[in-house]
């Protein structure tokens, strides 16, 4: 892999993208200093998305494999199915783990999660209108396409997180 | 099947599910599973909400 630009830029957002994880997780304290965790039925929970996403993942690698047999050109460039195999799973972590009531540790506010994912699904905006003619590229889906897969995971995401604070139940039932 | 006694227990503490949760160090919606018969919880977190709510394990969790 030669570093021009482009490559640069993509570490560069990796980058950019680790600190932000890593800030957000140094902020998601209590007041006490004791990391937020979650629960017990969380965890059980989670560890049953985590299921539903390696599924997702393989059903995706097949589906993909299926198809790149219907016809005699690769349909994306290389490593780019792998790319989107791992939004794939990333959607299903985020979407039903909000909505199973197990992203949000106990401390977690999640209204506040609101803005931020805002703020990313606004970010994918201008990129994908900026790539929008090149993702596809002699009939083989670029990496141009990134962004569009990106912003759709997060609007997936966006959705089961407003879906949900607008129908939180009542406290008392 | 739901846990009529528990909830009851924390109304009678005039404890909002939030404030249980706070209490047992849990989110909401674990004490809402828990008394909608959702979720069975551990042996340890049934020990701390009976701690919470002053009561026993076989006042709450005992059919």
């Amino acid at each position: 892999m030669s570093f021009n630009e482009y490559n640069l830029g993509v570490l560069l957002g990796i980058l950019v993208g680790l600190i932000i994880v890593a800030a957000a997780l140094s902020w998601n304290k209590k007041k006490n200093g004791v990391r937020a965790e979650f629960d017990e039925r969380q965890k059980l929970v989670r560890g049953e998305i985590f299921q539903h996403a390696f599924i997702a993942v393989m059903v995706w690698n097949l589906f993909y494999w299926v198809l790149s047999l219907t016809v005699d050109h690769p349909l994306m460039v290389d490593g780019l199915s792998g790319l989107v195999g791992i939004f794939v799973g990333v959607l299903v972590i985020g979407a039903e783990s909000i909505w199973r009531d197990a992203f949000f540790s106990a401390s977690s506010r999640p209204k506040s999660y609101v803005i931020l994912y805002a703020v990313i699904l606004l970010c994918q905006v201008p990129s994908t209108i900026l790539n929008w003619k090149e993702m596809i590229q002699d009939g083989v889906l670029t990496f141009k396409v990134m962004p569009l897969v990106c912003l759709v995971t997060f609007l997936c995401i966006f959705a089961a997180l407003a879906l949900k604070l607008t129908r939180r139940e009542p406290d008392e039932e | 099947m739901k846990n009529l006694k528990l909830k009851a227990a924390r109304a009678g503490k005039d404890l909002s599910q939030q404030e249980l949760a706070d209490l047992v160090g849990v989110s909401r919606q674990t004490i809402s599973s828990i008394e909608k018969g959702d979720y069975n919880p551990t042996i340890r977190l049934c020990v701390a909400i009976c701690k919470a709510l002053d009561k026993t394990l076989d006042e709450l969790f005992w059919e």
